[in-house]
């Protein structure tokens, strides 16, 4: 079941919703979190069963360890409590490395074999990587303290909450805690209700009419990036760029706005990102839970910048590997982390030297490092990155239309080339829109700062029934959120 | 204006929305699965004809149905009725699967009345996986008699949007495209006429093989073999075993000379004539299938003037080959398939010198 899905939006829903608040007047707060589990055992399960089993398998490990980790009797001895620890990390670990990356390592193993080894072709259970990253953070805060109250229901209910078990946030257990403890929550807010309605459908309106109607050109130009020429190529890059930011922020849209309609904060995730003027600020404001995480419990924990220059750097270049390989099992994805952390290092050594730099221009070089980087991200090889990049780099020609040879006077044809089909997809117009786009990523307000100015109003309540059943037309459509890949 | 009454107001729209938009999709029928058409003219495209056949299987009257890919789009139902003395419909679909096939064909046997079917073969279609899809979006929905899904076709608003664009401008803007009449709805013959002739079968041929590597047609044929057993075990003869009182003409679809010369220069021309064997093979103790087989036929491999690529024909192959149906020229025996598989395989080796 999809957010952009009828049975998600007309059923599910208003159904796991209405009987929340039910529940909770009627039978306290227990029956509601019980019900909140089930909806999202539910929304899981309709994937495929086998993995909510394997999901709840996961949970309830867990959870165990952290009630493990919790008992007074450990008080003092550190080195069992580390040991519990370790013991759920090695179990998360160990389940994402097995269903995500087996593959990668027999494909890998196999360069070194005299007799390759059959790959497993083991399929990877939706959010997996999530659920086992908001898992590990549970345990490591529960370790140190800060986790708060745990009932097993509270636990379940936050572990599973079907807002964010697919694509994250990824939210950590403290903060969802502090939040139901609050005895307003309890209670059917129509503040919240309204914002989480207009949340939803802005997210809508950037899946399915932007992003989804960016993915042909990405997908075009990827498939076929061995016949790239220099507009087609920087039409590919720029196209994935945005989709994957309109994809993956339009679902933390609607998972942000489901999760308020009951009374749920989720921690924001997108902060207009390509308004970043230096790396260091891109991580700020793309996917924001996930940097906080990789560093709370990954860069910190291995030192952070508090062990000199050298360490600080590597430090900086192993979060950015856990990245690239936390994103997908393969060499692209290793790659494009070692290039973020590299791109990091060149940005700290940069802030040493105090020269300035133009904000336009700053604006410029981050856009373009990103959307470089993106394309190892997206390709299948290094072989079809390169070719990818190379026609960027001109090194594969350049195509323009006829009517533009006709206007030069039809020079002779070489490195320069005129003719009818001077995209493979795509004309003067996409390049128009999708420029247009870019534009709007820069300039108008994100999510964030359209809510926070939100009100109840007329004018409101059309750009949200507008936004709503514009996408409503082409949902039928539908595609799966590119981070459920991840 | 209270939070509580933006919710309602703006949900009312959005469930409202979605009611109306139901209401006239189902009105509109924009591909006539519940009901052929009667207020409007109606746009019948190719581009449309996996969620088109549907509803001409069930809607129509007929006792013949044709089946095929592209190859078959040009049969025209009126020459069919002509030959067979029968009704008949035609449900190709552009780029079918065999699965795809077997599917419409369920669906119009379903009805109850198919007595003969027209199974236009294209051996190429035999390389897909058995379970694929040519399209990802399939409307499955739509093959099968369960009324509660055809909750999807209701809901389907993108579908609604595409055709009522297309049928308000044929309709308001008398603007030409589709067709209104079902038999020659799919037929290509118009829009590729400027491809057709000889020397720009030729010209593309070349400029094909620079571009298309020989590893490629290779991988083809290996697919032609791995995948050809599965779809007659799975798409094929539970249909032919199911249905006996039903009569089906399985007719391979012919190829121009170009054609078979890139088949044999990969080493795959043997794949082809082995396939066909098998096909034989296991049709034999069917009393209720016949096999046609034009593949060599002289014209039919060396007209290229009636050819618009190395594989697609005109109408005028389709029009022989449906008469063939009672002179039974081309059909498969004991005899006649060694003859044809040698002398397409002579044929063949004979204009590698020719065709370079």
């Amino acid at each position: 079941m999809l957010f952009n899905s009828y049975l998600y939006i007309y059923v599910f829903l208003p159904v796991s919703v209405s009987v929340y608040f039910l529940l909770f007047r009627r039978f306290g707060r227990s029956a509601a979190l019980w019900w909140l589990f089930s909806c999202s055992l539910v929304y899981y399960g309709w994937w495929d069963p086998r993995y909510a089993l394997l999901f709840c398998l996961s949970m309830a490990v867990n959870y165990t360890v952290g009630i493990l980790l919790q008992r007074e009797r450990w008080n003092g001895r550190a080195r069992i409590r580390r040991t519990f620890l370790i013991i759920g990390i090695v179990v998360n670990v160990g389940l994402l490395a097995y269903f995500k990356y087996t593959d990668f390592f027999i494909g890998n193993l196999n360069l070194f074999l005299p007799q390759p080894l059959q790959p497993l072709r083991i399929s990877l259970p939706l959010g997996i990587s999530f659920y086992s990253f908001i898992q590990i953070a549970y345990l490591v805060d529960t370790y140190r303290g800060g986790a708060g109250r745990k009932g097993l229901v509270d636990y379940l209910s936050f572990a599973s909450f079907f807002p964010q078990i697919f694509s994250g946030p990824i939210v950590r257990y403290g903060d969802v805690s502090r939040q139901r403890g609050d005895a307003r929550t309890t209670l059917l807010n129509y503040d919240n209700i309204a914002k989480g309605l207009f949340l939803f459908s802005l997210g809508l309106f950037k899946k399915i009419m932007i992003a989804d109607n960016l993915a042909p050109f990405a997908d075009t130009g990827f498939a076929l990036s061995s016949q790239l020429t220099l507009a087609d190529s920087w039409l590919t890059s720029i196209s994935y760029t945005l989709q994957l930011y309109f994809d993956f922020s339009g679902y933390t849209d609607m998972a942000i706005g489901t999760a308020l309609m009951f009374n749920i904060r989720l921690p924001i995730n997108f902060n207009s990102p390509y308004k970043a003027r230096n790396l260091q600020d891109f991580w700020r404001r793309w996917h924001i839970t996930l940097s906080s995480f990789l560093r709370d419990y990954i860069y910190i924990p291995l030192g952070g910048s508090r062990a000199g220059e050298f360490r600080t750097y590597s430090n900086i270049i192993i979060t950015f590997l856990v990245a690239g390989i936390w994103h997908g099992a393969g060499w692209t994805f290793v790659f494009w982390g070692f290039l973020h952390g590299l791109g990091l290092v060149i940005h700290r050594f940069w802030n040493k030297t105090s020269l300035h730099m133009p904000r336009p221009l700053a604006l410029f070089i981050t856009f373009n490092y990103v959307n470089v980087l993106w394309v190892f991200f997206r390709a299948r090889s290094f072989s079809d990155a390169v070719n990818v990049l190379s026609a960027m780099a001109g090194l594969k020609g350049i195509v323009l239309p006829r009517t533009v040879g006709i206007l030069l006077g039809n020079p002779a044809e070489g490195y320069l080339r005129f003719a009818h089909e001077w995209m493979l997809r795509g004309d003067l117009t996409t390049m128009i829109m999708i420029g247009m786009l870019v534009a709007a990523t820069l300039i108008l307000k994100n999510s964030n700062e359209i809510i926070e100015g939100f009100k109840p109003s007329v004018r409101y309540a059309a750009l949200a029934a507008a936004a709503f059943c514009v996408s409503l037309v082409f949902i039928q459509r539908y595609t799966e959120f590119i981070y459920f890949g991840f | 204006m209270t939070a509580r009454r933006w919710f309602y107001l703006v949900a009312s729209v959005g469930v409202a929305a979605f009611f109306v938009l139901s209401i006239l999709n189902y009105c509109i029928d924009p591909i006539q699965y519940f009901r052929e058409a009667s207020f409007y003219r109606p746009y019948i495209h190719g581009n449309y004809c996996r969620y088109i056949n549907p509803g001409m299987a069930k809607n129509r009257r007929y006792e013949t149905v044709i089946v095929g890919s592209s190859y078959m789009a040009n049969t025209d139902p009126a020459m069919v009725d002509k030959v067979l003395h029968t009704p008949s419909v035609n449900l190709t679909m552009f780029g079918a699967t065999m699965r795809e096939i077997r599917l419409i064909l369920e669906t119009a046997i379903r009805t109850g009345r198919v007595k003969r079917v027209v199974w236009g073969l294209d051996l190429d279609t035999l390389m897909d996986d058995p379970d694929m899809f040519r399209i990802p979006d399939f409307p499955l929905y739509l093959y099968d008699d369960n009324p509660w899904n055809d909750f999807r076709y209701i809901a389907n608003f993108d579908l609604l949007f595409k055709l009522s664009r297309e049928i308000i401008a044929v309709n308001l803007l008398h603007r030409s495209g589709g067709s209104a009449d079902f038999d020659s709805a799919y037929n290509w013959m118009e829009i590729k006429k400027p491809f057709f002739g000889r020397e720009q079968v030729l010209r593309r041929w070349k400029r094909a093989q620079e571009l298309k590597g020989r590893a490629e047609r290779n991988a083809d044929t290996r697919r032609l073999m791995a995948n050809g057993r599965g779809n007659i075990t799975t798409n094929l003869l539970p249909l032919l075993r199911a249905n006996p009182s039903i009569r089906f003409d399985i007719i391979y679809m012919p190829h121009s000379i170009l054609y078979w010369l890139d088949v044999y220069r990969s080493g795959g021309l043997d794949a082809y004539v082995r396939i066909k064997q098998e096909l034989f093979e296991t049709m034999k103790g069917l009393n209720n299938v016949t096999l046609h087989d034009p593949q060599s036929d002289s014209a039919m491999l060396y007209d290229l003037d009636e050819y618009c690529d190395t594989g697609h024909f005109s109408e005028s192959f389709n029009d022989r080959f449906i008469k063939a149906l009672t002179t039974h020229e081309f059909t498969v025996t004991g005899q006649s398939i060694e003859r044809a598989a040698s002398r397409l395989m002579e044929e063949t080796k004979r204009s590698l010198d020719v065709y370079r």
